[in-house]
């Protein structure tokens, strides 16, 4: 077996993610990972599916290009990448929110990205009137570093940028 | 004797475990066993009896050494538990030997006080708080056959990978 992603983005309508895991269950494909959303109008997927061997991008392209069509979706197809992040530090969540202005992603992105740390999952969206912007990021962290090093930083550039940022870490301990 | 650990997809997990009433000889194994295994295990913190396999309410729990507790009550079973009191809210993260590949945000009672067996067959009684409450509640988990995703608020936003060590 060997594993192939897939996104696909359109407008949003009922019936995209049973249409594409459908036409990749008939292929004998294996669903990996799969994260998908709506964000405001647009649906968008990201599948990473194990299939056999035999079966090439190009044919995996040919079972969706017909259901990409049916609902107006773009659509990329690639091999999928198997190696680790670089960073095998610990993990944690960074939770940030505040009023929205252009740029919190970007800064604490930049911040995170200067240490090293490797984000694993993010999201953000603008909720409410007055409008707050919340933003979660799980990132691994270098092998070494102090996470309360990367504490005081974030909450410097939390300070700086006018928002509340929150550091939670991983569990060490098993129960 | 360290024993095999039982990992979810095992049904054994997901089943309530029997009372014990008068703790007799084979339990008295079972409490050996379960700390044998428990410290086989690096930074783990406790274990209950259908983590190895056996289905009787027994767990065992040592927060000692554990940085997120001050002061530790010296490791203990408890037999036939039940909570009597419980107070407070707090999520947590917790990661748990039967499902060693993630961690997740669970939510627990902070105080709480237990009535429990202990391995000579008295009832006794424990109260505390923060972290060894955690851990406590989660073992009780175990012996109903209820596992830390079960306790999630949300599995898309409450769960994570586990980095492999
Ligand atoms: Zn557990």
């Amino acid at each position: 077996m060997r594993e192939i992603a897939i996104t696909a983005v359109g407008a949003d309508r009922p019936g995209i993610v049973s249409a594409i895991t459908g036409a990749l269950l008939e292929m004998g494909g294996n669903l990996a990972d799969v994260r998908a959303a709506l964000l405001r109008g647009s649906f968008a997927i990201v599948l990473v599916v194990s299939v056999p061997d035999d079966v090439s991008e190009d044919s995996v392209k040919d079972v969706l290009d017909p259901v990409a069509e049916e609902f107006g979706l773009g659509l990329w197809i690639g091999g999928a990448d198997e190696a680790g992040n670089g960073a095998d530090g610990e993990s944690c969540v960074i939770s940030v929110y505040g009023a929205d202005r252009p740029g919190i992603v970007n800064a604490f992105s930049r911040l995170l990205s200067e240490q090293a740390a490797n984000i694993v999952d993010l999201s953000s969206r603008v909720v409410g009137d007055p409008p707050i912007y919340v933003l979660g990021i799980a990132a691994t962290m270098p092998a070494g570093m102090d996470p309360e090093a990367l504490r005081q930083k974030l909450s410097k550039l939390a300070e700086a940028t006018g928002v509340e940022c929150s550091l939670s870490l991983d569990a060490d301990e098993i129960i | 004797m360290v024993r095999d650990v039982v990992r979810y997809p095992d049904r054994r997990l997901k089943t309530p475990a029997a009372s014990i009433g008068t703790p007799g000889p084979a339990d008295l194994r079972l409490a050996e066993d379960l700390r044998d295994t428990a410290q086989s295990y690096p930074r783990t913190v406790g274990i209950a009896a259908p983590q190895i396999g056996a289905m009787w309410r027994m767990a065992y729990v040592d927060c000692g050494q554990h940085k997120k507790v001050a002061d530790p009550h010296p490791p203990f079973w408890l037999i036939d538990p039940e909570v009597t009191s419980a107070d407070g809210q707090e999520v947590g993260r917790e990661g748990c030997l039967s499902l060693p590949e993630i961690t997740a945000n669970v939510r627990r009672a902070t105080e709480i006080t237990v009535d429990y067996t202990d391995l000579q067959g008295e009832r006794k009684q424990i109260t505390t708080a923060g972290f060894e409450a955690r851990v406590i509640l989660h073992e009780i988990d175990h012996l109903d056959g209820v596992l830390i995703l079960d306790r999630v608020s949300s599995l898309l936003l409450d769960v994570f990978p586990r980095k492999r060590r």
